[in-house]
């Protein structure tokens, strides 16, 4: 009880001084952990899922229509994209082990942005990748190896000196926020200028719930179900609207962050559940408002204590 | 200066560094803000106005199929890649037919890499749905339309070099009806001609002047037959082709009662079923480019009197198939023998 008082109290305090909730939720010093974690995670789903892929695009050049940056980079032909695949996926594979990471990152954000865009150029824009590709420009800046890396463990060979919490650990994940926040703050307000509260407060999501059965494949019937309440559909679209709309308070941090990180992922597993739609690219991405620190936090205090018994 | 001479004191870190770091938070949210504000997509920044709209009453599914030997084989993504998804979606959306002209060739490539069987063309098919919150009609689709298979490239090449060596004839469905052409009562301007690539080497050409708007006055050039067939419903195709250079040709068809009237059917775009297929070859043909076969019914079982007859261009007709099969269009073009 104390503690959600605590909580809720630090969430007023950084409503009513929003600048100083902001520079403290951005730059404030933080262990390195969080930040190696979501290296990891984002630079293994690089891998994982891009690995050894074939770029060829040929035999579908007629369709193709050049959208954002590929106006001004135009498609590459099949064989330089494969040398940019080739140099991406190692390079995200060094980022992962946090080899040599800061060349590396730079090669991965210069080849795989362009590489996961490129099919947005054939009649749709992939929207899945954008927060990946995002969080890719943003990695290459940012200094994510300092800990828990190859990199790391080489520097400690020479010099064991510890990691300090900094607040080099705490702007990458703030600016991935920011885009990710961004996404759904422009989603939201899309809607509003395109249809107005009647997105919500009309048959518009039954009808949505009922299309993607047809043109999707849901993972459950649900969608058919709630589509019959129509208020009920309201309710969830409401829901989607409102928490897309105040996401940005997110950027106070601390239990805001929180707060509007669990929302977003519930409005992710509901669309995954009602509709069939799976933004599997933004699963890494996502990582990013978890505190990894806190999780581990634990797990490290026990191996250390037991360590340091042993030693003495 | 001081602020950031502060703040890099608080953050533990060099001024250079927190002026990068709020530069790149800076410049991500200035992006984001103004896509939303000028409402663009541009990769990989957007406005993200996906689902913004409201949902249009109509939902409409595609499947593709290759024809094979083996009969259709329904083809997922791993055969249409790159072309996937959605994106497959919105471009035969826009235009089907050329899209699938397009999707050929990905297909043929993709299917050989899988060793899948080689197929002979993609047939197309679009659902409509018309959505609405009472889940009326919900398990079926309103429409179904088939749009015209495509030729893969190879196919193709076997059809050209079908008009120097004609394919022999190939067995018909069971319960058909098979018309020669050159056996029919001809009147007006239509003639039987010499032609190596139809069925006997014999076609019947409709030379005449062209009637759109009334049957009965085109049956200057029209050929009558009288058969039997037993009572039930058919489809009608010819296997027509169009002659060199002039690609619109269509005529009328009238069955018993018709006949004599200006009550008559169309059969459209004789020997264009394709966007890819070579003109002057032979194709089986019925009503439209990428709509079902013309379907008649008789009442009554015995004989049976039917009548083409010239509407558009100059057809030229080998064979004229009523069958209670070839819903679709065939993977084949050859002729049939009874």
């Amino acid at each position: 009880m104390t503690n959600c008082f605590r909580i809720a109290h630090d969430m007023w305090q950084r409503l009513r001084h929003p600048i100083e909730a902001v520079r403290r939720a951005a730059l404030d010093p933080t262990p390195a952990v969080n930040l190696a974690v979501l290296r990891v995670l984002v630079y293994g789903y690089c891998v994982r899922t891009w690995w050894g892929r074939s770029y060829s695009w040929d035999a579908a050049r007629s369709k193709y229509e050049a959208v954002g940056l590929y106006k001004v980079f135009p498609l590459a032909s099949d064989q330089t994209l494969a040398i940019m695949q080739q140099l991406g996926q190692w390079a995200a594979l060094m980022c992962v082990f946090g080899l040599a990471f800061r060349p590396a990152s730079i090669v991965c954000a210069l080849t795989f942005p362009y590489l996961l865009g490129s099919d947005s150029s054939f009649g749709k824009v992939n929207h899945s990748f954008n927060l990946l590709a995002v969080a890719l420009f943003i990695f290459a800046f940012s200094r994510a190896a300092d800990f828990g890396s190859l990199d790391w463990w080489f520097r400690q060979r020479k010099d064991s000196k510890p990691v300090t919490p900094s607040g080099e650990y705490r702007w990458p994940i703030y600016a991935v926020w920011m885009s990710c926040i961004g996404m759904y703050w422009s989603a939201g307000v899309s809607k509003l200028v395109h249809t107005g509260w009647g997105w919500a407060l009309s048959d518009n999501f039954q009808l949505l719930l009922l299309r993607h059965h047809v043109t999707h494949s849901p993972p459950t019937q649900l969608g058919i179900t709630l589509a019959q309440y129509p208020a009920v559909s309201q309710a969830m679209a409401l829901f989607a609207l409102l928490t897309e709309l105040l996401c940005p308070l997110a950027l106070l941090g601390g239990g805001w962050a929180l707060l509007m990180g669990a929302m977003l992922c519930g409005l992710q597993v509901g669309i995954y559940v009602l509709l069939g739609v799976l933004f599997k690219p933004m699963a890494p991405v996502f990582a990013a408002f978890v505190p990894w620190r806190s999780l581990f936090e634990p797990a490290w205090r026990r191996f250390k204590s037991r360590k340091n018994k042993s030693q003495s | 200066v001081g602020i950031l001479a502060k703040t890099s004191e608080r953050a533990h870190m060099s001024p250079a560094r927190v002026a990068v770091a709020i530069g790149l938070c800076g410049l991500v949210g200035l992006a984001q803000l103004l896509q939303t504000l000028l409402e663009r997509d541009d990769w990989p920044l957007s406005s993200y106005p996906m689902y913004s709209w409201r949902q249009p009453s109509v939902a409409t599914k595609f499947d593709i199929f290759a024809l094979t030997a083996d009969g259709e084989v329904k083809l997922s993504s791993q055969h249409t890649k790159p072309l996937t998804g959605s994106r497959l979606r919105r471009l035969l959306g826009a235009n089907a037919k050329t899209t699938a002209a397009t999707l050929v060739p990905v297909v043929c490539k993709n299917l050989a890499k899988l060793n899948g069987p080689a197929p002979s063309a993609l047939r197309v098919y679009k659902k409509d749905w018309r959505i609405n919150s009472q889940l009326k009609d919900f398990d079926t689709p309103g429409r179904l339309h088939t749009i015209v298979p495509v030729l893969c490239p190879e196919q193709a090449e076997v059809i050209r070099a079908q008009k120097e060596h004609p394919a022999p004839g190939i067995a018909a469905p069971p319960g058909s009806v098979i018309l020669e052409a050159e056996d029919l009562q001809l009147n007006g301007g239509a003639q039987v001609i010499a032609d190596t690539q139809a069925h006997h080497g014999k076609a019947v050409s409709l030379n005449g002047p062209p009637s759109e708007s009334n049957p009965e006055a085109a049956s200057s050039a029209s050929v009558t037959a009288k058969f039997n067939a037993e009572a039930g419903k058919y489809h009608v195709w010819l296997r027509s082709k169009a002659v060199k250079g002039k690609k619109d040709h269509s005529v009328w068809l009238q069955l018993n009662n018709d006949v004599d009237t200006d009550v008559g059917i169309s059969l459209s775009d004789l020997a264009n079923p394709t966007p890819n297929y070579p003109i002057d070859a032979y194709a089986w043909t019925s009503k439209k480019s990428g709509r079902e076969p013309v379907v008649v019914q008789f009442d009554t079982s015995g004989s049976q009197t039917l009548v083409i007859s010239n509407r558009r261009g100059t057809p030229i007709i080998d064979q004229v198939l009523l069958t209670p099969g070839w819903a679709h269009h065939p993977v084949h073009n050859s002729p049939l023998r009874p």
